[in-house]
């Protein structure tokens, strides 16, 4: 029995698996005004795969948009990745962007 | 007869209940910040349905298994193997009998924001997953400048 748990235990330690599902980026802008990076990240636990919606990420460019209110956002590299804590059973999904806040 | 009844009420149940929605990319493009804070939300959505006939070959063998015909459902299962083989390959979703339902988003935004000061646009693919059928969905989500 311990063995068994033992086995379970180390399993779900080990196991930590990330898988990069897609890099997208726009326009990157000149090196003076890449001194004001700016950053997002959605994420959503999902359990034996129930997800009825993805409007977790609806509101990623607004929020990203509030980091540089009087200016224009490039570069935005954004970052889709599943993160496995359990197997299919319990993982993440996590979407990150990142940008350059430039004058507008 | 009981049984039986159970197993449709649980058939109907997964089928009711099992809709998820898959996230397949996503993207955001440049974000020009007064259009985003002060502009107007849009959503496009457009979609198209996916057929798996694999997932279908499946079902029709259980419900064959089910009311006693091994043998029909031996073929079925056989026939959606082949189909399998013929379907392998890289693939995002389910089967589409077209892949040009999100050629014309373009015009789908403009229609959305006729003044075409769009900004902050993410673009999400993602799917809405039952059993056998599936919405293959492309949905866009941006600020217009009126």
């Amino acid at each position: 029995m311990k063995k068994i748990v033992s086995v379970l235990i180390a399993s779900v330690l080990i196991q930590g698996c990330t898988h990069l599902a897609s890099v997208s980026s726009s326009s990157i802008p000149k090196a003076p005004q890449r001194n004001k990076p700016v950053m997002v990240e959605a994420k959503k636990m999902i359990f034996m795969g129930f997800n009825f919606n993805n409007d977790y990420l609806n509101d990623m460019a607004f929020r990203l948009a509030n980091q540089c209110p009087n200016g224009k956002i490039q570069g935005v590299v954004t970052k889709h990745e599943n993160v496995l804590y359990f197997g299919p059973f319990l993982y993440e999904v996590r979407v990150s962007a990142t940008g350059f806040c430039t004058r507008g | 007869m009981m049984t039986r009844m159970k197993k449709i009420l649980l058939s109907l149940c997964l089928v009711v209940f099992s809709g998820c929605a898959f996230m397949h990319h996503t993207q955001i493009g440049e974000i020009d910040s007064s259009i985003v804070l002060r502009g107007q939300r849009f959503e496009v959505l457009v979609n198209e349905t996916g057929f798996s006939t694999q997932e279908l070959a499946s079902t029709g063998a259980a419900i064959a298994r089910a009311s006693g015909n091994s043998q029909s459902a031996n073929e079925i299962q056989g026939v959606g193997e082949i189909i399998a083989l013929f379907q392998m390959g890289p693939k995002t979703g389910k089967p589409t009998f077209t892949d040009q339902y999100a050629d014309n988003i373009y015009y789908a935004i403009l229609d959305k924001c006729p003044s075409g000061r769009v900004s902050g646009i993410t673009s999400i693919r993602e799917m809405a997953h039952y059993p056998i059928v599936s919405g293959e969905i492309v949905k866009i989500i941006g600020y217009c400048k009126r």
